[in-house]
């Protein structure tokens, strides 16, 4: 788990990715990368390279710059003969004629890095993704934790005044830590749809279409929109809301969520429904047929292992499993 | 400042190098149509630059423009005709909807972009490992090279890729 917090960010000199230590980290991103997708990859291995992600905010910084080249891969949605077609093309005679004829002219200028500035000051910025299937912890610069379940972005800005994330897309459980050293600085959420104020609290919020939706374990907190009148929400309870409307507090059991185990739970769900859920934690093309919109079900289903949840489901329910390429299945009635 | 359009160095400018460089990219590309709209985005990028006045050599800055351009639209027209190829080889029922091929394309275009300037062998064994998640013995297999080449290439690749993604 990589703990930027341990590190005095503002005692730092200003980073840019062509400094030598950026260059480095990358490099060696480079080389973990390799071992990581090795079939011969080991547990040790892996520890050993969350420790180097821990080790210095560079590295972190340095592998999160490899997952996005990843991601642009996962998330593409295409299959994986689609994606050899088009990109594994030989290249046409006239685009190769058109570039060989002007390789002598120099190109102006070079190309900045300066977008790419992960510390800057006083102020302690970070971003963290998530890929598919992908689960992370991180600790925050004052303690707090966060896990972003699949496919998850966030965005963090701590100032003097105030701790505030902004989750971009996806889920993410949030455990604030209490600041005793210094001036309480608030700690808000942001989400497209509002504001979450957080009162010493451990809660998960998700991004689901166009609804943000909040399930709160312990403490309380309080939700503002730009529309809808202020609403508090106490431990134990959830809720969903748009910009414009604040959803009634429905009660919830469980004291932690369910993917942060592992699992996710079905409650006599609708199939589609339940196909969207497992589609989170699985790369490319999963789709149920319209027809099987009667169907429901009910469960413990493990996250980590989509195929033997489809298998389950072709043995329990009346549905066939098609599967054109490993990324592309559809449900359709038997 | 002031509007860029009436300025008189854009204007002369434009009024002494448009139809070269019109001429330039007709005969690289073998057609006038594409040579002119692509006249128009190399103008429309200068005229964005806040420093379009101080231009000491304006055929070769154009022609770096215009060439930056005319490859970018040269690999989104190749990308765009193997993509549609190996669509018309898929069964029916397994064809996207056209609004999923649009966004298909758009996303292979920008891995497109980071591919970019990749030895062949290299790239073809970073996408048997991100597209088909072959293993790296099966990826040295397919390449018919040994499994420690599999791994430069892939290094290789990622590093490749990041800078790009960076750059872009």
């Amino acid at each position: 788990m990589p703990d930027l917090g341990s590190v005095d960010v503002s005692s730092r000199p200003r980073r840019s990715l062509d400094t030598t230590p950026h260059k480095d980290a990358l490099k060696a991103a480079s080389v973990w990368f390799v071992r990581l997708t090795s079939e011969t990859v080991t547990n040790s291995e892996r520890e050993q390279w969350l420790a180097w992600r821990q080790a210095d905010p560079t590295h972190e910084y340095a592998w999160q710059q490899i997952e996005k080249v990843t991601q642009k891969f996962n998330a593409s949605g295409v299959s994986a003969e689609l994606g050899m077609a088009a990109l594994d093309r030989p290249a046409c005679p006239t685009r190769r004629r058109a570039v060989q004829q002007v390789v002598s002219i120099v190109a102006l200028g070079g190309i900045g890095w300066a977008a790419y500035e992960p510390l800057i000051g006083q102020h302690w910025e970070a971003d963290f993704e998530t890929a598919t299937g992908e689960q992370r912890r991180v600790t925050l610069q004052d303690g707090t934790l966060l896990t972003l379940n699949t496919r998850s972005a966030v965005d963090i800005m701590f100032t003097e005044q105030q701790r505030q994330i902004l989750v971009r897309k996806g889920e993410v459980l949030i455990e604030t830590a209490q600041e005793n050293s210094r001036v309480y600085r608030p700690f808000f959420v942001r989400t497209p749809q509002g504001k979450i104020e957080a009162l010493g609290t451990s809660f998960s919020v998700r991004l689901n279409k166009q609804v943000s939706q909040v399930s709160l374990y312990e403490g309380a907190l309080k939700i503002q929109t730009s529309t809808a009148a202020e609403q508090r929400l106490f431990a134990g309870h959830a809720t969903q809301f748009t910009a414009s409307h604040i959803a009634p507090a429905v009660s919830i059991s469980n004291t932690r969520p369910f993917w942060t185990d592992g699992f996710f739970v079905a409650d006599d769900m609708p199939l589609i429904e339940f196909i969207a859920e497992l589609a989170r934690y699985r790369r490319g093309h999963l789709s149920v047929d319209k027809n099987l919109a009667h169907l429901r079900i009910s469960g413990t289903f493990p996250i980590a292992d989509t195929d033997r949840v489809l298998e389950t489901i072709a043995m329990t329910l009346p549905v066939k499993i098609e599967t054109f390429t490993r990324y592309w299945v559809n449900l359709r009635a038997l | 400042m002031a509007n860029p359009l009436s300025a008189p160095g854009f204007q002369i400018l434009y009024v002494d190098h448009r139809s070269w460089l019109q001429g330039w990219l007709a005969s690289k590309l073998g057609n006038a149509w594409d040579a002119a709209d692509l006249t128009q985005d190399t103008f429309m990028r200068v005229l964005l630059k806040e420093d379009w006045s101080s231009i000491r050599e304006p055929r070769a800055y154009l022609t770096t423009i215009a060439h930056g351009l005319m490859v970018n639209s040269l690999r989104r027209k190749d990308l765009e005709r193997a993509y549609l190829e190996a669509l018309a080889h898929l069964p029916e029922n397994t064809c996207p909807s056209p609004e999923t091929r649009a966004i298909q394309l758009e996303a292979l275009f920008s891995i497109d972009e980071i591919l970019d300037g990749l030895a062949p062998k290299v790239r073809r064994a970073f996408l048997l490992l991100q597209l088909e998640g072959l293993r790296h013995a099966d990826i040295a297999e397919r390449l018919e090279v040994s499994v420690s080449s599999v791994r430069q290439y892939i290094a290789k690749a990622i590093h490749h890729c990041v800078l790009r993604q960076c750059q872009i």
